[in-house]
């Protein structure tokens, strides 16, 4: 079944985004399977992917930035680490066979439902360190508001553990069109020691600009279709804005428990793909 | 009182109006471009070509955002932050590049 039409890739996408939205994960890590599954080649899959991406980055990032969640400053830093990741991402994905990537894929679906049954624990505050750069990386110390008003201050740890980490993410998302959170939760939990809200308020604002630089590299070539991107994004943008809305009703104890699920579900199905199995209808 | 301090949150702020006023622009181009789309005929082609302008407008959004902000991070004399921003902007464009050669 080749998908074509517009008004289904929207609905699916604002189902995926909708979804994603309530336990704070973009909607690529859905939308990607999703679209490969219905029967779309695998590198359009990503193209449409990282715009849906971008598109959730930009819409969600309002609300974060005016409560001062998102450290702009530590973004930037870090995203010179993505941005190289996506580089040479996307330098790869012209290496790397569509059963590789598939394979790929169903690893991080997988390893993202382990991470999502752990569930996410509250950072150490990071120890003082010493050494070369020691003083510069203090600048970077800040502090957020809490729900109750107060003022706490954070230090960040172990930035180049952190920097490593991000450059790995940065070129899973190139290869894969999604937002890496299955690398950028570790690194920005255990390597920088980050508070958790400032930590997804912050990888939050800097997905954008990591699925910007491989979304433009593609489109450039000519494997990222606008008409497929589209509708994605869209849908994407209003599931995301709907989902935050909707679904903070639902328990989030039954919303992880099915997010495993269908976790574990796509990451069967990708690697059944990947094996030849299954055949997914006629590529694009 | 750290870096972060700094600027009262101004720069917050103007992120916050570009990222909103950018996606709510880009997200009109497409949705009209896909009812274009849906009515057929000679307004397809006006709705693909408006499509394809609302991804672009999404894809250029986080690139301008990295501009702003190199460019406020100068404006501020804060030339280690300038020069990290300016470095995302020159991978950024890099990597269009990468894609425009091909490779």
């Amino acid at each position: 079944m080749l998908i074509t039409n517009a008004w289904i890739l929207f609905a699916l996408s604002l189902l995926a985004s909708a979804l994603g939205g309530a336990l704070g994960m973009a909607s690529g890590i859905f939308i990607v399977p999703l679209l490969v599954l219905l029967g779309l080649d695998v590198h359009a899959a990503v193209g449409a992917g990282l715009v849906s991406v971008i598109a959730c980055s930009c819409a969600s990032a309002a609300p974060f930035l005016a409560k001062r969640l998102a450290h702009v400053r530590l973004a930037v830093v870090l995203e010179v680490a993505t941005t190289l990741g996506a580089l040479c991402g996307v330098w790869l994905s012209g290496v790397v066979s569509t059963p590789v990537l598939e394979s790929v894929f169903a690893a991080v679906l997988a390893v993202s439902a382990w991470q999502m049954r752990r569930r996410r624990t509250p950072p150490a505050f990071a120890p003082a360190m010493t050494g070369v750069g020691t003083a510069w990386v203090r600048r970077l110390d800040s502090r957020y508001d809490d729900e109750a008003g107060r003022s706490t201050s954070y230090r960040i740890g172990r930035l180049p553990l952190g920097l490593a980490l991000m450059y790995g993410a940065g070129l899973l998302s190139a290869l894969l069109g999604i937002g890496s959170g299955v690398l950028k939760i570790p690194a920005m939990d255990t390597a920088l020691r980050l508070p958790i809200k400032v930590s997804s308020a912050t990888s939050n604002f800097m997905i954008g600009v990591t699925a910007a630089a491989s979304a433009g590299a593609y489109a450039l070539q000519g494997a990222l279709l606008p008409r497929l991107a589209g509708p994605v994004a869209l849908g994407s943008v209003v599931g995301a804005l709907l989902g935050a809305r909707i679904l903070f009703r639902v328990s989030a104890e039954a919303l992880r428990a099915l997010f495993v699920v269908v976790l574990i579900a796509l990451a069967l199905l990708m690697s059944l793909t990947a094996a030849g199995v299954i055949t997914a209808g006629a590529r694009h | 009182m750290t870096a972060a301090d700094g600027g009262a949150g101004n720069l917050e702020r103007q992120l916050a109006h570009l990222l909103r006023g950018g996606t709510a622009v880009a997200c009109t181009l497409v949705a009209l471009g896909l009812l274009l789309g849906s009515v057929g005929g000679s307004s397809a082609h006006a709705g693909a070509v408006l499509t394809t302008i609302g991804v672009w407008t999404l894809i250029v959004l986080p690139v301008a955002r990295v501009a702003w902000m190199t460019g406020w991070f100068a404006w501020r004399r804060e030339a280690d932050f300038a020069a990290i921003s300016l470095a995302v902007l020159a991978i950024l464009l890099l990597s269009f590049a990468a894609g425009s050669a091909g490779g």
